[in-house]
């Protein structure tokens, strides 16, 4: 047997190596060959779903609808230590301090995650920003978002905490927190097609044993078992975030 | 400083009744913060997050089987619950501002969503999101509430 395994997308490339170790890790594991398909971008990976090109899949939260209720995977794990939050950030010496000092007609870098997106234009929505009054772009990275941002390009950037936290010093020196989201809830989920499902405990067993060491790499303490109802309720958030 | 607390009588839909005090305390919603909770078709909450907690200003254990309308200001035009439940009752999505009631009875503004939670064409949950309202939004907002106050106790 040999199983497809893909991450999000969205992850930094400096994650990557710690993704090929844990694939390693898992194939011992399980005592079966894996294989990890990397996409570049959510639509590929959704359209690989679709096809049923990928048995296994660490998802973005925007996606954990689509992956368990549409398309009949089983969630295994989520990351603990490691909620899906935003910064948006402005440059150090900007007038663009706070959410009460953002005014509409304001130009905004973001990269291309709707979870991240998605949660953006609701705090963002508490200032009047929005589409329609402010130019808001999608840039390829959070690296160039933060460049926008310190070039003059962009008035403000919105990006994943984890990614924010692991900009370089000298340029998070220069760039403010305005503010970050603090929902809590929202996480990746480790998920499973139900054509495997005998895997399951195997595979979550493996998960919860996996050491600090490595996912230190990925700024995640530990993976947790994750319950179908702690799964329904994140992804009845996230229908509601989307409505 | 806490202002003084009046005694307000809130009527619920089922007729029962509820003596409520309140204060003019307002707990400012805090920036990057979304309060999220489910409940259970009758309304009795079952998950929550801390902003949940944190703003109602009750533990979670107080929370847990509760009807949301604990959380309910006697300054909310009943209309706009109606409204609310009458929407998401028919499988739609609500959004709108809410003044809730805390523990401590001060209040806080939210600009909410409720989304009904659908399993195989029946409703299962009702979950709801709320965000920091817009300053100029909620301005309207209140001229607008007052009035219909004044048409459901006139």
């Amino acid at each position: 047997m040999k199983l497809t395994f893909s991450i999000s997308p969205n992850f930094p490339a400096a994650h990557l190596s710690a993704w090929y170790i844990i694939n390693t890790y898992l194939q011992k594991k399980l005592g079966i060959d894996i294989h990890l398909a990397l996409y570049d971008n959510i639509d590929l990976q959704r359209q690989a779903l679709k096809d049923k090109k990928i048995d296994m899949i660490y998802a973005n939260p925007y996606d954990a609808a689509l992956i368990i209720r549409e398309l009949n995977f089983k969630a295994v794990a989520k990351p603990c230590g490691s909620v899906d939050e935003i910064v948006i950030a402005s440059k150090t010496d900007s007038a663009y301090t706070s959410l009460s000092t953002l005014e509409p007609g304001l130009k905004v870098a973001t990269t291309n995650d709707p979870a991240i997106n998605m949660i953006a234009d609701m705090i963002l929505e508490s200032a009047d920003i929005d589409k329609d009054n402010s130019d808001i772009y999608t840039v390829d990275s959070f690296i160039i978002a933060a460049k926008h941002l310190l070039n003059g390009k962009a008035d403000i950037g919105i990006f994943h905490q984890r990614d924010f936290n692991s900009l370089s010093k000298l340029i998070k020196e220069q760039l403010q927190d305005i503010v970050t989201s603090q929902i809590s809830l929202i996480h990746h989920v480790f998920a499973i097609n139900e054509e495997h499902a005998d895997l399951l405990p195997q595979l979550q067993q493996a998960l919860i044993e996996l050491d600090a060491d490595t996912l230190r790499d990925l700024s995640i303490d530990s993976f947790a078992a994750l319950c179908d109802s702690e799964t329904e309720f994140m992804i009845d958030l996230m229908d509601t975030l989307k409505a | 400083m806490m202002s003084a607390d009046r005694e307000c009588k809130l009527t619920y839909f089922d007729g029962t009744e509820k003596i409520v005090h309140v204060n003019d305390t307002e707990t400012p919603f805090p920036e990057g913060k979304l309060i999220v909770s489910r409940t259970d078709t009758q309304g009795i909450i079952t998950h929550m997050n801390q902003a949940f907690v944190d703003m109602s200003a009750y533990t979670e254990d107080e929370l847990v089987g509760q009807p949301h309308s604990i959380l309910r200001h006697p300054d909310m035009p009943r209309a706009i619950f109606k409204e609310a439940w009458d929407v998401v009752g028919s499988g739609n999505k609500w959004s709108g501002y809410v003044k809730n009631l805390r523990k401590d009875g001060g209040f806080y503004w939210v600009h909410a969503t409720i989304i009904p939670n659908m399993r195989k064409g029946e409703m299962i949950a009702v979950s709801s999101v709320r965000r920091k309202p817009s300053a100029k939004k909620l301005e309207a907002i209140k001229l607008q509430y007052q009035q219909l106050l004044n048409e459901e106790t006139s």
